[in-house]
């Protein structure tokens, strides 16, 4: 099987591929447009994950998808809990409020979703080219938006 | 026989890993399922058509995901018994669209 190493840097450099910056979907993934000839680059995406680096241990590997499908079943709770707090608050809340909150529930749940894509992709590219574990702003901004949304919700419900 | 085929009375797939996420796989598409019906009970109050109809989609999507997340396990078991690396799929890709499909449509049917 076809192994690249990095589309941006140079393969007899692969050694240093063990200390540096976190990786990134952009470094690893996409073609720069000077190269977008290059045939040695296996096409699609897809492609060149699964030639990046080396495959990890596959109860790594299974272990990074498990943490993936939590995060999905977080992204859906959100969802659900947006959808379902127009249907089960007391009708005399501020219905433009309540709106508002059932939007951004689900807003913030379809965006966990993506990012936690984001995530997988980024841990895997640091799996396949032995770097660190990239940091993940995912728990401390879906604590803030939470909290955020839960005093409003404590307010509506004070108030009402 | 080959040495795979004596069972010694412990797990050959140390952890059960594709066990486990082959499990996770079902609570997520459960979990879709449970979504879609939330999202088809707000667009009924637009009609009875484009609910079921949602609820027919979410149904396909749950098949296909089910479909799918099957031959990845059978997939991994057999890399596994080989003792082959195992490849990350698509699945992930396809398990966001759906998820991302299900919000966007709560969202136009909360706000139209």
């Amino acid at each position: 099987m076809q192994r690249c190493t990095s589309l941006t840097t140079d393969t007899d450099q692969g050694s240093s591929l063990l200390v540096g910056p976190a990786p990134t979907v952009r470094e690893h993934l996409y073609v720069p447009e000077d190269r977008t000839t290059d045939e040695s680059i296996p096409r699609g995406w897809g492609r060149r994950l699964r030639g990046l680096g080396t495959e990890p241990d596959p109860r790594f590997t299974l272990a990074n998808e498990r943490t993936f499908l939590a995060w999905i079943r977080t992204s859906l709770g959100l969802v659900a809990a947006g959808v379902a707090l127009r249907s089960f608050l007391p009708a005399d809340l501020p219905g433009a409020g309540v709106r508002a909150l059932s939007v951004a529930l689900v807003v913030l749940g379809t965006l966990t979703a993506v990012v936690a894509l984001r995530r997988w992709m980024h841990v895997e590219i640091a799996m396949r080219t032995e770097q660190p574990l990239p940091y993940s702003f995912l728990v401390p901004a879906l604590t803030f938006f939470l909290s955020v949304i839960g005093l409003v919700l404590i307010v509506f419900l004070l108030r009402g | 026989m080959t040495p795979q085929q004596v069972w010694d009375g412990s797990a050959w797939d140390a952890g059960v890993q594709n066990e486990r996420t082959a499990l996770a796989w079902d609570r997520s598409i459960l979990g879709v399922a449970v979504v879609g019906l939330l999202v088809s009970r707000e667009i009924a109050f637009r009609g009875a058509v484009p609910a079921l109809a949602w609820i027919a989609v979410t149904a396909v999507m749950c098949v296909a995901l089910h479909g799918l997340t099957r031959r990845r396990y059978l997939h991994v078991d057999s890399a596994l018994r080989a003792g082959a690396r195992v490849s990350s799929g698509w699945l992930p890709v396809f398990l966001v669209a759906v998820v991302v499909a299900q919000g966007v449509t709560a969202i136009v049917a909360s706000i139209t």
